[in-house]
């Protein structure tokens, strides 16, 4: 595998070799990603909302995949989860307009509540970032914008309708969007419905079980959603007000054959009869936030803030059956609905703050924040009792523009917070006794975090480093689980006991801008002092595992090293002989390793590790702009596109994980766009799998009972603005 | 001149990287496995059990480096949803109108244990009693019927394997 890594950077090298030979003229960014990058001393990638919708997987997890470096746990055709370099669940802060999103990110089949078509812009920062995102941000911040000014008196409206072959996909999302002089308003509808999903197989084997699937669907993956936002505000010549509320809602099943990682018999006519209906086991799960900003700023200085409530609704439905000392029927003294496996309901309240204060050369940034949540569960099973939790934390940061070519970025943040877990017991008896699985508890941490980089700039060089330090509060899972995880199979056991995961991470970025191509190279180095790890033992707890493995939470020392590669030719009009054409050529690879250094799994990697990849994007666009107007109909673009990816075998696994076999996916993408009597209207088709190729990716939630990824999907999209 | 420095610093970097784990020890990445095609092994897809007697499991568990536990689980399948990972032939297709009306009476029988293994094994012979008993604590007698037998076995790693059979038990007569 290490020759792939050392062909690629000798590849590298040579190419930057080659570079020097080319005569010096001064080189100026257009992209608007290539500014940003340059701008910040971490590392940082950014798209925007016109890249997710020519690339739109089934979740927006699953559209940012294509980014180097990051990667999705994805479960069924609709939901997904971001991981940058490895990292996941409550170790990537996703922030939406200002508010960090919370939801029940520590469950492995959870997705992203956020409706992808309603993002205008989506910042990926990979490395500790908990300084101005506090606990949580130590791995990355998916940081996405939905949120856009529109023109000065002005009225728009704005159509998108969608559909995908793989799963039968149907979905539209209508947005209206004005402003008078200084009041506006942004609304944005969007529904979704889809069937069983497609994969290229007739049956796959689940624990060695052969499950027959009628045309490869995955019998019960089928959902919708339907999503709505609403925005309106005021803003002046020195101030914003901004009130938004959204709701995201969506309701969908779970392979019926497998209910988490389960073998279920399950009636398969009853199932096949239809590839559209919801049947048990399926998930419904709604995301409310509400969010009042508030801006003003003069020559001095900007003042921002932003107020927020959030409410999460989890709710897992399976026909009751009993598991261990449960009884065989549910007893009607049981309060609630036997049906429900599990509930979660979160309500958080957030406020933050910023002040920057810019000097000519200097910039100072200063902030504070406080969340508080309670945590609320049900159903018929436990994994994490209830809880409440508060969080606070304050920063100093500042920006230091040398000269022309130095520049140097700083910051310490300190955190506060606390948790409190409440006592639950089984509402049944185990052996004549209604056993405690949760205490009450309570804990406190804090903690100093910092960050601290600089970027040189000389010509067509940029080079970055930056040291930073992020820290996590354990969650109530970690602290306080005791229960039998059915998904797994696990009885997973909390530790009250541990401390605050620690990270520690150099970051380097060197970039290399010619007027033929620019050459992109992120490297990186992490250490955990204390990473939390869910540890599978070889021993069985029969009294409150019901007789499953054991799974404890341990603390271990973790290093983790990797980068990204990505070389982007573009020839386009500076060469006359392209005239109206531009040819771009991408060769991109990631790379990554993580070791445990102490603790039973030590020589280890971590769990959800993402494989070596590389790949090969060309994408052919065509100005079609003509001088001469015509009124009625004037075409504007076309592109057509070809990405090959590959994914090299992982064999880096840890307990329970299989290794998974190498794979190369081919995808197609183009594109046409005109003006039809003055409004623009754009028209997308995508081929992902074109070969139909059956390959398992190792970061999928379905992974460990053998469901291939999806088989060939035919997308299209319309879009049209008036 | 600065463009080779910087080269050179580049190439040890990511060569760096690229090299760092040479020294790796050998972990165990491989699952342990059950063999149920020794002689004599039991239970199976389709076995009886009856209740007052005793029964002997006989299967063989491997590992390629060191196995950990077993654990046994008997469970009632009146309700019919299934773990089952051994194909077996009628059971399938009839499920749901194979409702076993015997299941509706009595207490349903419940086994749940977990056994050690000697330490250093890669291979070790399961030969475990279980002594099943004739009526339950209350006195009453077990509900006869279909029912599930699951083993599950770990390795030091904790990685875990199982299998599931499908198993009738009947009343002594």
């Amino acid at each position: 595998m290490y020759r792939y890594a050392l062909a690629l950077c000798f590849c590298v090298n040579g190419l930057i070799v080659f570079a020097q030979d080319v005569e010096h003229e001064t080189v100026i960014v257009k992209d608007d990603a290539m500014k940003t990058r340059l701008e910040v001393s971490k590392t940082i990638e950014s798209v925007d909302g016109d890249f997710l919708t020519k690339v739109a997987g089934g979740s927006l997890s699953a559209s940012l995949e294509k980014i180097p470096g990051l990667s999705s746990i994805n479960i069924g055709s609709a939901q997904g989860k971001p991981v940058i370099r490895g990292l996941g669940f409550n170790r990537v802060a996703v922030v939406e307009d200002n508010v960090k999103h919370e939801s029940q990110q520590w469950g492995s089949d959870h997705g992203l509540e956020i409706d992808q078509y309603a993002v205008e812009k989506a910042e990926i920062l990979k490395g500790p970032s908990s300084l101005e995102y506090g606990s949580d941000a130590l791995g990355g911040v998916v940081r996405i914008s939905t949120q856009k000014m529109p023109r000065k008196n002005t009225f728009g409206a704005n159509f998108k309708l969608f559909s995908k072959s793989v799963n039968s996909l149907f979905g539209s999302s209508v947005a209206f969007e004005g402003r008078k002089d200084k009041f506006f308003f942004l609304s944005r509808i969007t529904y979704q419905d889809f069937a069983d999903y497609k994969v290229p197989t007739d049956h796959v084997l689940v624990y060695s079980y052969r499950v027959p699937l009628k045309e490869g669907r995955l019998r019960n993956t089928a959902g919708r959603e339907a999503d709505f936002s609403i925005s309106a505000g005021y803003i002046g010549k020195d101030k914003k007000l901004r009130l938004n509320v959204s709701q995201v809602n969506s309701y969908g099943g779970f392979f019926a054959n497998a209910h988490g990682l389960e073998p279920r018999r399950v009636n398969e006519n009853l199932h096949d009869k239809s590839s559209r209906d919801i049947l048990d086991p399926k998930q419904k799960v709604n995301h409310l936030k509400t969010s009042l900003d508030f801006d003003k700023w003069n020559s001095f200085c900007a003042f921002s803030s932003t107020l927020a409530y959030q409410h999460n609704r989890r709710e897992e439905f399976s026909p009751y059956v009993s598991h261990g000392y449960m009884p065989l029927n549910c007893p009607e003294t049981f309060s609630g609905n036997p049906d429900t496996e599990y509930l979660y309901e979160k309500d958080v309240l957030s406020a933050n703050f910023k002040m920057v204060f810019p000097f000519e050369s200097f910039t100072l940034k200063t902030g504070s924040d406080i969340e508080f949540q309670n945590n609320e569960i049900g159903g018929r099973c436990f994994i994490i009792p209830e809880y409440q939790s508060v969080k606070a934390g304050a920063f100093l940061s500042s920006d230091y523009t040398l000269n022309e070519s130095w520049r140097f970025q700083g910051g310490l943040r300190y955190d506060f917070g606390g948790i409190k877990t409440k006592e639950y017991r089984d509402w049944f008896a185990s052996e004549g006794q209604y056993v405690l699985r949760a205490e009450n508890l309570q804990r406190t941490f804090n903690d100093f975090t910092f960050s601290c980089g600089v970027i040189m700039r000389k010509g067509r060089f940029s080079t970055k480093l930056n040291l930073g330090k992020g820290f996590r509060m354990p969650i109530a899972k970690e602290l306080a689980s005791n229960g039998v995880n059915y998904h797994n199979f696990s009885y997973e056991v909390g530790s009250k006991d541990l401390k605050s995961e620690k990270s520690y991470q150099l970051d380097g970025e060197i970039d290399y801008v010619s007027r033929l191509f620019t050459v992109t190279l992120t490297p990186f180095a992490g250490w955990f002092s204390n990473y939390i790890f869910l540890n599978p033992t070889p021993g069985f707890d029969r009294f409150y595992g019901n007789g499953n493995q054991i799974y404890n939470y341990t603390q271990c020392r973790v290093l983790r090293f990797g980068g990204e590669a990505e070389i982007k030719f573009v020839l386009d009009n500076r060469y006359s002989v392209f005239g109206k054409s531009k040819i771009e050529i991408i060769l991109s690879g990631e790379y990554l390793k993580a070791r445990q250094l102490s603790g039973e799994k030590k020589g280890y990697s971590l769990p959800f590790s993402p494989p070596e990849t590389c790949g090969l994007e060309t994408v052919y666009t065509r100005n079609l702009k003509k001088t001469s107007e015509n009124k009625r109909y004037s075409p504007k673009e076309f592109f057509v596109g070809l990405s090959f990816k590959k994914a090299f075998r992982q064999e880096e696994i840890v307990p329970p994980e299989n290794p998974t076999s190498g794979y190369s996916v081919l995808n197609f993408n183009g594109g046409f766009s005109f003006l039809f009597l003055g409004r623009s209207v754009e028209f997308n088709v995508g081929i992902n799998n074109v070969f139909n190729a059956v390959y398992y990716n190792h970061t999928s939630y379905y992974r460990l009972i053998n469901v291939p990824e999806q088989g060939r999907n035919l997308t299209i999209s319309l879009l049209f603005n008036i | 001149m600065k463009k080779i420095i910087y080269t050179l610093l580049l190439s040890v970097f990511l060569f760096s990287f690229a090299s760092c784990n040479k020294d790796d020890e050998e972990v165990d990445t491989q699952k342990p496995e059950i063999d149920i095609t020794i002689d004599g092994a039991f239970p199976l897809n389709g076995s009886e059990l009856c209740f007052g007697e005793d029964f002997t499991i006989k299967m063989l568990l491997k590992d390629n480096q060191e196995l950990g536990s077993y654990s046994i689980e008997i469970h009632s399948n009146f309700d019919h949803h299934s773990h089952s990972t051994e194909e077996s032939d009628e059971h399938h297709h009839e499920e749901h109108e194979h409702h076993h009306e015997e299941g509706e009476e009595g207490d349903a029988f419940y086994f749940s244990q977990d056994f050690s293994i000697p330490s250093g094994q890669r291979e070790y012979l399961l030969n475990q009693k279980i002594s099943i008993p004739e009526k339950s604590s209350d006195g009453d007698e077990f509900a006869a019927g279909d029912y599930h037998f699951m083993i599950t076995v770990t390795d030091k790693a904790g990685f875990s394997s199982f299998k599931a059979m499908e198993i009738e038990t009947k009343n002594k007569d």
